[in-house]
C-alpha cells in the first residue's frame, strides 16, 4: 500500500493548477453554470484544449505514437480531477480523452486511428455517443436503429435519444443494428459517422440540466461508408461494453463535489448562517463519501495501471460516486441560504448538476444488478 | 379517539379533489410558468376564493365555513398534490388577522403573501408572488407587520421553481404592527402544518407519477415496476407517505382540540416527517422516470422543485 503522490504527481498537479489559474476566465464560474455541453463552454473548450495539447497535457498517458507522452495512468486521474473540480474547461472533450481514444486504440483500422486519435490528441474535435434509443435504455441491447448494407456503405435509419452536447459534435460514436431484432447483442455494429452526413436531424431535449445537455438524433437514410465501421459487423457490442468500462468510471465527479462543499460553507460562513450540530454531521459525511468514492476510484485507476481485468470495484466506486455526488448536491440546496432559490445560483447548480447521476450512463439499479450478478453469484430476476 | 375522516370531512376532501384535478393542470401551469408567464393565474385565484380555500376557517358568519385546521389540512394536501399556484398558505391565515381580510377573502379578492424577516443583511431579500399581492405581511419576532407590496421597488428573478415567481427586493421597509409576537408564533406552526400539508400531497402525486409510468414503461420485454429494485423504492414511498400524512393529520386535530397533545410538537412532527416524505418520493420519481426525469416535459421536476420551496418557507 502506497497512498502518497510522488514528487513528478505533485508538480504535476501543481503545474495543472497555475495553468488553469492563468487560462480561466474571470467570468468562468458564469460561463460554466449551464454544464460541458453549452455552446459557451463548447468553444471555449477548443482553444484550452489546443493549449493543453500544446503542451502535451490533454493525452499524457497515451503512447508516443497515437499522440501521447506514454506518462502513467496516473497523470490521467490527477489531469481528470483537477479539470472536473474546475467545472470541467475541457467540455465535451473529457469524452474524448476517457473512453473514445482507449476504444479507438483497442479495435481501430490504422487509418481510423491515424486520422482520429491524431485529432484527439490535438484537441480540436468534438464527439458524441449515439447509445440509447427511446425504447432501449436499460435494455441497451434492444436497440432497433438500422443499418442496412448497400453496396460500400451503410444505410443507417432510426433514432437515438439522450445524446449529449452532440449540437456542436463533429462525430458520432453510433451503435446499430445489423442484424435481426432478435439477437440482441449479437447484432450490433458500431459506426463512426460525421454529423454533417445528409438525413442527421438534432433536436435538443428541454432539461432541468442546463443547455444542450440532452438531444434527440433522427437518422433518415444516412449513407455511411463501410470504412467508417469500428470492428467487425456485429461485433459492436463488445465495444460498447469495453467503451463503458471507462466511461463509467471516467469522471472523478467527487473533485467536483468535494469542492463544492468548501463553497457552500464559505458562503455560508460569509453571509452568518448558522451551521448547526445536524448540518456539520451532514457536512462531515458527505465529505467522507467524497473521500470514500476517491480512494475507491483510486483502485480502480491502479487495476488498469497494472493492466488487470475489471472486478466488482469499478461498479462500487460508481456507486459511492453517484452517493457522494447526491449527497452534496442536497446539501448546496439545504445550505445554500435564500439565494439557493434562484436559477444559476450555487445551490441551484449542483442541484442540477446532480440530477443525472444514477441515471445517466447506467442506473444505480442497474449497476446495483450487475453487482449481484456479476460479483455475488445471485440468479438473474425472472 | 378516531381515526377516520367523518362523513363531511371525506365529503370536503373528494370535493376538493375532484375541483383540482378537472381546474389545476400542469397543461394551465405551464402557460403562466415565471419568468415568460406571471407564475401566477388570477382565474384559478378567483376559483379558490369561491370555494372557500381561504376562508374556511372563518365563522360562518364572517362568510367562512366555520371548520377546523383538521378540515385544512385535508385540503392543503390536495393543493400540494395538483401543485397550485400562488401564496395559498398566507392568504388562508390571513384571513384571520380581523375583519377587513376575512371581509377581502370572502370577496376573493385577498392574495396575501408573508415573509419571514432573515438574520442576515448579505443575503437576498426575496418574496414570493410579490407583484401579484395586495397585502404584504413580514414576520418578525415581536409581531406580525403590514405593507403595501405596490409601495416597494423589486426585481423579478430566475426561480429554481418556475411555478413559484420570486423577486428581489432591495429593502423591506418596517410597516404597519397588526399583531404581537404571540400571534406571529401560532402563525409560524400552523403555516407550517399547512405547508407540511402540501409536502405531503407532493410525496402522493410523486408515488402516483412513479406507479403509472412503471407500469406502462417497458424494458428487457416488461414493465420496469416489475423489478424488484423499483419495487421497493415504491414501497418506501407508499410508507414515507402515510408516515407523514398521520402526522400531519394528527398536527391538525391537535390544534383543534388542545386537549389532544402538545401542537407545538405535533406541529414539528409533521414538518419532520412531511419534508423527508417529499423530497425523498420526488427524487425517487424523478430516479424511475429515467432520462425522462430530468427532462422539462415531464412533470416529477416541477414537484421536487416546489418541495424544495416548501422546505423554504415557515420552516
Amino acid at each position: 500500500m502506497e497512498f502518497g503522490w510522488s514528487e513528478n504527481e505533485r508538480s504535476y498537479r501543481n503545474q495543472l493548477r497555475e495553468f488553469l489559474a492563468a487560462e480561466l476566465p474571470g467570468n468562468w464560474n458564469e460561463m460554466s453554470k449551464d454544464g460541458p455541453g453549452s455552446d459557451a463552454q463548447a468553444a471555449f473548450s477548443q482553444a484550452f484544449c489546443g493549449k493543453l495539447a500544446a503542451r502535451g497535457w490533454l493525452t499524457p498517458h497515451w503512447p508516443k505514437e497515437y499522440g501521447g507522452h506514454d506518462a502513467p495512468a496516473w497523470q490521467h486521474a490527477i489531469l481528470s480531477e483537477e479539470m472536473w473540480a474546475h467545472g470541467e474547461p475541457r467540455g465535451p472533450q473529457y469524452m474524448n480523452v476517457n473512453w473514445l481514444g482507449p476504444t479507438l486504440m483497442r479495435y481501430g483500422s490504422d487509418e481510423q486511428k491515424r486520422f482520429h486519435l491524431a485529432r484527439i490528441s490535438r484537441g480540436d474535435v468534438l464527439w458524441c455517443q449515439g447509445f440509447s434509443e427511446p425504447n432501449a435504455g436499460s435494455d441497451l441491447a434492444s436497440l432497433s436503429t438500422r443499418a442496412e448494407r448497400v453496396g460500400d456503405s451503410y444505410a443507417v435509419n432510426g433514432q437515438k435519444v439522450w445524446t449529449s452536447y452532440c449540437k456542436n459534435a463533429e462525430f458520432c460514436f453510433l451503435l446499430v443494428r445489423t442484424d435481426k431484432i432478435e439477437t440482441r447483442h449479437k447484432g450490433i455494429t458500431v459506426l463512426l459517422v460525421p454529423m454533417n452526413t445528409p438525413g442527421i436531424e438534432v433536436r435538443e431535449i428541454d432539461t432541468v440540466l442546463g443547455d444542450r445537455y440532452f438531444h434527440e438524433v433522427f437518422f433518415t437514410d444516412v449513407r455511411v461508408p463501410v470504412s467508417a465501421r469500428l470492428g467487425a459487423e456485429n461485433d459492436g457490442w463488445g465495444i460498447a461494453m469495453y467503451a463503458l468500462q471507462y466511461e463509467r468510471i471516467g469522471l472523478p465527479r467527487y473533485a467536483r463535489s468535494a469542492r463544492t462543499l468548501e463553497l457552500i460553507v464559505a458562503d455560508a460562513k460569509s453571509n452568518g448562517r448558522v451551521i448547526d450540530g445536524a448540518f456539520k454531521e451532514k457536512l462531515v459525511a458527505a465529505r467522507a463519501m467524497c473521500e470514500a468514492a476517491r480512494i475507491l476510484y483510486y483502485r480502480v485507476i491502479d487495476q488498469r495501471a497494472h493492466n488487470q481485468p475489471p472486478t466488482a470495484d469499478s461498479n462500487v466506486a460508481r456507486l459511492a460516486l453517484t452517493a457522494a455526488d447526491r449527497a452534496v448536491g442536497d446539501l448546496a440546496l439545504e445550505l445554500g441560504g435564500p439565494a439557493a432559490l434562484l436559477y444559476g445560483s450555487l445551490g441551484d447548480g449542483n442541484f442540477r448538476a446532480a440530477m443525472p447521476a444514477g441515471v445517466a450512463t447506467g442506473t444505480s439499479e442497474i449497476n446495483a444488478n450487475l453487482v449481484a450478478q456479476r460479483w455475488l453469484g445471485l440468479p438473474r430476476e425472472a | 379517539m378516531n381515526f377516520r375522516l367523518s362523513e363531511d370531512e371525506a365529503a370536503l376532501k373528494a370535493e376538493v379533489r375532484r375541483f383540482c384535478e378537472a381546474e389545476i393542470t400542469l397543461e394551465r401551469l405551464r402557460k403562466v410558468e415565471f419568468p415568460t408567464g406571471i407564475g401566477f393565474d388570477p382565474s384559478l385565484w378567483k376559483e379558490l376564493s369561491e370555494m372557500g380555500v381561504f376562508g374556511l376557517r372563518q365563522p360562518e358568519a364572517a362568510g367562512g365555513a366555520g371548520l377546523g385546521l383538521a378540515s385544512a389540512v385535508l385540503v392543503f394536501v390536495e393543493l400540494g398534490r395538483r401543485l397550485a399556484p400562488g401564496p395559498t398558505i398566507a392568504t388562508h391565515l390571513a384571513s384571520g388577522l380581523g375583519a377587513d381580510f376575512s371581509q377581502s377573502a370572502a370577496e376573493g379578492k385577498s392574495i396575501v403573501g408573508s415573509v419571514e424577516v432573515p438574520l442576515s443583511a448579505s443575503e437576498p431579500l426575496l418574496i414570493e408572488y410579490l407583484e401579484q399581492l395586495n397585502v404584504l405581511l413580514t414576520l418578525r419576532p415581536d409581531g406580525i407587520y403590514r405593507l403595501d407590496p405596490k409601495s416597494l421597488s423589486a426585481e423579478a428573478c430566475v426561480p429554481l421553481d418556475p411555478l413559484t415567481p420570486v423577486y428581489e427586493l432591495a429593502k423591506l421597509p418596517a410597516g404597519e404592527r397588526i399583531a404581537g409576537a404571540d400571534r406571529a408564533q401560532t402563525w409560524r406552526l400552523e403555516a407550517s402544518v399547512l405547508a407540511a400539508a402540501e409536502l405531503v400531497g407532493i410525496a402522493e402525486a410523486t408515488l402516483e407519477l412513479a406507479l403509472q409510468y412503471s407500469k406502462t414503461r417497458e424494458q428487457f420485454g416488461r414493465p420496469i415496476g416489475s423489478f424488484q429494485a423499483l419495487k421497493h423504492m415504491m414501497s418506501d414511498m407508499l410508507i414515507r407517505k402515510e408516515v407523514a400524512r398521520a402526522a400531519v393529520y394528527a398536527a391538525g386535530a391537535t390544534f383543534d382540540d388542545p386537549q389532544a397533545g402538545d401542537f407545538a410538537r405535533a406541529a414539528k412532527a409533521a414538518r419532520i416527517t412531511a419534508i423527508d416524505a417529499a423530497m425523498k418520493n420526488a427524487r425517487a420519481c424523478i430516479q424511475i422516470y429515467g432520462g425522462m426525469g430530468y427532462t422539462w416535459e415531464a412533470a416529477p421536476h416541477y414537484y421536487l422543485k416546489r418541495a424544495f420551496v416548501l422546505d423554504r418557507s415557515f420552516a
